[in-house]
């Protein structure tokens, strides 16, 4: 199915269930979308604020044409709003989106499904809210947003799934001058659920230690949690540098399945021993 | 006994280890424009792969990996883990990452007069 730009446009939401190659390809044509989208905005802010300018320079000439520059300013600034500023601020979503698929591309069958959500706008879920000691009006939220998760079966029978969730910390107050003020700090939480078969991994609970010193992540990232049982292994890590989330995301399913395959390899030695063993 | 069957002819079987995360037989028909293998110059291309960030020996483990974590006296079980459902812990955000971000010694942002 081709992509609904009018619907993604719209809803600011990539909702799909399409094998690997089709997800790439849409990624990548939104990705152009949005930075055609930043572009266009640009553009008609920047085309709306000589306008004014002009429109001010029109008022000392010539009052009817200020107006009329006045009037063409707001239009332009209405304007931009038909371009969706979620999907235009956030292209690095698709980034993350191309980087996963490409990475399960490698080891999952091209035309097998996988179920993607990617949302631009995500509502977003309050956690939390305190006052702030020490500030006038001082509050404090945390609020938590999901935008991606995928979801598609590996070659070697494995479910994989990947989420990520945006952390978000926003504090506001008035300063001593009267002023609001808002700050918010952004933090992303990617989960990973690896549900393996068995039979092919051996129960790999013994191993959560070893999983937890196998992963390596970029500097700005680090593992919050890792629980391993018989059948799923499930690792969430922060990540507080946007960029580097395609990065950590890869490096975590890296460093989870260097694990699995040492189990698999394990399982397989021991199960050529017991049939030999079984055979003298 | 019959010769091997050349690549490119169907019932050829490619003999490469290829893959990213973990290694699994290539299904390629043939080794032509095979971004893997490249034509068929490099004879273990997942072990080959240098895309894979800080894991430069991705594919190598010495003993004390098999012997250190008993891998060998039995601590594998093909019985899978019953004693936890495998939801038991969903990988949700918690109370526990949300203080993270409201840690007092965290030096984020604590100068508020500044905007």
């Amino acid at each position: 199915m081709p992509l609904d730009v009018n619907r993604l446009r719209q809803e600011r939401l990539y909702e799909t269930r399409a094998p690997l190659d089709t997800l790439s390809a849409d990624l990548a044509s939104i990705e152009n979308l949005a930075a055609g989208l930043r572009a266009s905005r640009k553009r008609l802010q920047l085309a709306g604020a000589g306008m004014l300018l002009a429109g001010l320079i029109g008022l000392a000439v010539f009052f009817p044409v200020g107006i009329a520059l006045f009037a063409v300013a707001v239009y332009l600034f209405f304007r931009v709003k038909a371009y969706p500023k979620a999907i235009a601020n956030n292209a690095r979503r698709c980034e993350l989106g191309k980087s996963v698929t490409a990475m399960l591309a490698h080891d999952a069958d091209a035309r097998s499904p996988a179920a993607i959500r990617l949302a631009f706008d995500p509502q977003r879920e309050l956690l939390a809210e305190s006052q702030l000691a020490r500030r006038r009006n001082g509050k404090e939220k945390l609020f938590k947003a999901s935008w991606f998760s995928v979801e598609t079966s590996l070659h070697d029978g494995t479910t994989f799934t990947a989420t990520v969730d945006d952390l978000v910390r926003q504090r506001s107050f008035t300063n001593p001058r009267g002023k609001s003020k808002t700050k918010t700090r952004t933090r992303s939480l990617v989960g990973m659920r690896f549900a393996y078969p068995s039979k092919l991994y051996g129960d790999l609970t013994s191993l959560a230690e070893m999983m937890q010193k196998e992963i390596q992540l970029p500097p700005s990232a680090s593992v919050r949690g890792l629980e391993v049982t018989g059948r799923v292994v499930k690792v969430k890590a922060v990540v507080t540098q946007s960029e580097d989330l395609a990065r950590a995301s890869s490096m975590l399913a890296l460093g989870v399945y260097r694990v699995m395959n040492l189990s698999r390899e394990a399982e397989a030695r021991k199960r050529a021993q017991e049939k030999s063993g079984g055979a003298q | 006994m019959s010769p091997p069957i050349p690549p490119g002819v169907p019932g050829w079987k490619c003999p490469r280890r290829v893959g990213f995360l973990f290694p699994h037989d290539c299904r390629r028909t043939t080794p032509v424009g095979c971004p893997d293998c490249q034509n068929g110059q490099i004879e273990d291309p997942y072990a080959a792969r240098r895309d894979r960030y800080g894991y430069s020996r991705y594919d190598y483990y010495d003993d004390n990996y098999f012997f250190g974590y008993g891998l060998y006296q039995g601590a594998s079980s093909s019985e899978p883990d019953t004693s936890s459902p495998p939801d038991a812990a969903s990988t949700d955000f918690t109370e526990a990452d949300g203080a993270d971000l409201v840690q007092p010694d965290d030096q984020f942002e604590s100068d508020m007069t500044e905007s």
